[in-house]
């Protein structure tokens, strides 16, 4: 009786299969040229940030939390980096660094337009909020699985699954933001004539700021606890080395990486809120 | 009123909260069901085909045959090593000793973890290229991209053909999952035979990854160089073509396990560390309290042993026929009587016979 009756039986997971396999039959040099376009500037960035001698990272880093944060958390971070150096996951490090760097960018460069658009647009909203839904929630070897049979394994299926993981949270939050301005700004801002341009330049996202800024904060811890998962399908950083002491037991050695991570996570948490802080809303 | 109605939603959370802890305190000491006395026997499901077609016979008989509930439990193979040392599993039907020889090694000398003997009769692991990057095929309109491509020797002259997109400088290798010994081996191997100037390791998390990998790059007809293993249904659903090693021997071998654990550092490897891989066993353990409170089933799973060339077959079956591994389990009982009736007595058989017919299967 508590059994859902067989009669009724939706072959859906064949229905996606079929619809994988003619994929890969049909798209097979659009998904080879994709996976060049996105690949080129994930190594040309890692190649960059690997040649730079290390004490001019941790100088550069400490700089930025100096001139955002003031100088204990840029003393932190240069002993938090001084140490992850120590661990002899240095190189790792750099690696993990170029992906969230890479996922960040794109995730901000597509959650910054999408979000306007959706404060815009109640339909808009409607429609996109189910996909971010899905986005953060779908278990990411669901769609990795196919993205590896498309793209091949490596940085590109690590980038695309930190970013549909990492977006969510910059979308919904630059969204928000823009809904939550103030009314009598906006309407200072009308009164004052502006154009839709001006408003969005310079009433709206300035006020949305911070908001903005804390969405941008999540993308980037978000980020960061994909890497074991980008390292699973071919990307190495830190998260290789967590998979290695799962794998051979050794409980010490995924210690020692995960701690890096949470290294990274803290200095860039608190840099960009540092730097969400310096530029408080209603300036220009 | 305003503290009434908090103090009475705080007394409603603080009843479930109050029933949610009886709940989880009662529950468990009910689920650990026994019936007529025989407690369940679990068995580890690392999430293979080839372990899902054992565990389903093993399983079918030690239900059916010797009247013992038996439970599957998903497990990744780490958390198998430290389930079946402490208890929380009984048996798990394939230990790949080859990947975890320090482990193996040390639970079955101190007698943490019984050694059942060997469940399949062989087993092949290398470097592998599809078949029609030697010799094309023509349905496909692949034309032959290596003709004399045979041994690992022979790579040295392709690096460009199994380019690495990451680096397209050098070659790549596909390797074995992250923190399995093979990964270590195949570094190893790949300095001992010159080629790490040549080709680049890539490591697969998982052996998700590493199949999905594999398929695509099947699927588009495009060169592949790759670390595999059989008996797997992957090796049964696509044609590939093992390169070549100089044969496996105790010396190469002592040297390769050297620089797996890190006592011949990678660059000081010799050309003697090169061979082919040994063909270590693949095992059926158990944690010694199953011995005590099931003997009998011990007894069967140290008889229990199927040849590779059939595993093949029944795991040929299950994709060919898009089924589950129970049913391909029902179709090798059928098909292969005089294996299976010499694992156990003539009683267990018995039930076993009923129980198929049972489910429908004509012996």
């Amino acid at each position: 009786m508590n059994t859902f009756p067989q009669f009724v039986q939706l072959p859906l997971a064949d229905w996606i299969d079929a619809g994988i396999d003619w994929l890969v039959q049909v798209g097979g040099p659009f998904f080879d040229w994709m996976g060049e376009v996105l690949l080129k500037p994930l190594v040309g960035l890692e190649q960059f940030l690997l040649w730079l001698p290390w004490w001019l990272i941790i100088l550069a880093v400490a700089a930025v939390a100096w001139k955002t944060s003031g100088w204990k958390l840029a003393a932190g971070a240069v002993l938090s980096l001084l140490f992850i150096g120590m661990l002899g996951l240095w190189t790792h490090a750099i690696k993990t660094l170029t992906l969230v760097i890479a996922g960040t960018v794109l995730a901000v460069a597509v959650a910054i337009p999408t979000g306007i658009a959706m404060a815009r647009s109640d339909r808009l909203e409607r429609i996109i909020r189910p996909l971010l839904d899905l986005m953060q929630t779908l278990p990411s070897f669901v769609y990795l699985v196919p993205v590896i049979i498309l793209f091949g394994m490596g940085k590109v299926p690590a980038v695309m699954a930190t970013f549909i993981y990492a977006v969510p949270p910059a979308i919904r939050l630059t969204n928000l933001g823009i809904r939550q301005v103030p009314q009598d700004a906006i309407e200072a801002g009308q009164a004052f004539g502006s154009t839709p341009r001006q408003m969005l330049l310079k009433v709206q996202l300035p006020l949305a700021l911070p908001t903005i800024m804390a969405g941008i904060n999540q993308t980037v811890m978000m980020a960061l606890s994909m890497v074991v998962i980008a390292s699973m399908i071919g990307a190495e950083g830190l998260g290789t080395e967590v998979l290695n002491g799962i794998g051979r037991l050794e409980t010490g050695r995924s210690f020692a990486a995960g701690i890096s991570i949470v290294i990274m996570a803290i200095i860039i948490d608190r840099i960009s809120q540092g730097f969400a802080r310096s530029r408080p809303a209603g300036q220009g | 009123m305003a503290l009434r109605k908090s103090n009475w939603q705080g007394f409603a959370a603080a009843l479930l909260v109050v029933t949610m802890l009886l709940a989880g305190c009662g529950g468990t000491g009910g689920s650990s069901a026994s019936s007529g006395g025989k407690q369940v026997i679990k068995l580890g499901d690392m999430q293979w085909q080839t372990i899902w077609i054992n565990n389903a016979i093993a399983g079918f008989i030690i239900e059916k045959g010797y009247g013992y509930p038996v439970q599957t439990v998903t497990v990744t193979t780490p958390i198998m090593q430290v389930s079946l040392e402490k208890g929380d599993l009984d048996v798990a039907l394939e230990i790949w000793t080859g990947n975890m020889m320090d482990w193996y090694t040390r639970v079955t000398e101190s007698g943490k973890v019984l050694d059942l003997g060997k469940v399949m009769d062989r087993t092949t692991q290398g470097w592998y290229v599809p078949t029609y990057v030697v010799k094309g095929d023509p349905e496909r309109g692949i034309a032959p991209m290596a003709p004399d491509l045979k041994s690992v020797e022979d790579l040295k002259r392709y690096p460009q053909l199994f380019r690495d997109p990451e680096d397209p400088s050098k070659g790549r290798l596909i390797s074995c999952i992250t923190g399995w010994d093979c990964a270590m081996a195949n570094r190893v191997k790949l300095h001992a035979y010159g080629l790490d100037d040549l080709y680049n390791i890539q490591e697969p998390g998982t052996s998700g990854a590493l199949d999905a990998a594999i398929m695509g790059a099947y699927q588009r007809g495009e060169p592949l160089l790759t670390y595999y293993w059989e008996p797997t249904w992957l090796m049964g659903a696509l044609e590939m073509t093992l390169l070549e090693e100089p044969p496996y021997t105790e010396q190469c071998w002592a040297l390769v396990r050297k620089g797996v654990s890190g006592e011949i550092p990678l660059s000081e490897i010799p050309p003697e560390a090169g061979c082919a891989y040994e063909d270590a066993p693949v095992v059926i353990g158990a944690n010694p309290t199953l011995k005590e409170r099931a003997p009998e089933v011990v007894a069967f799973l140290e008889k229990m042993m199927i040849p590779t060339d059939d595993l093949n077959a029944v795991a040929h079956y299950m994709e060919e026929n898009d089924v589950e591994a129970d049913h391909a389990a029902l179709w090798f009982f059928a098909n292969y009587q005089d294996l299976w009736r010499d694992w156990v007595p003539e009683d267990v058989a018995e039930r076993v016979e009923e129980a198929l017919a049972a489910a429908g299967v004509q012996l």
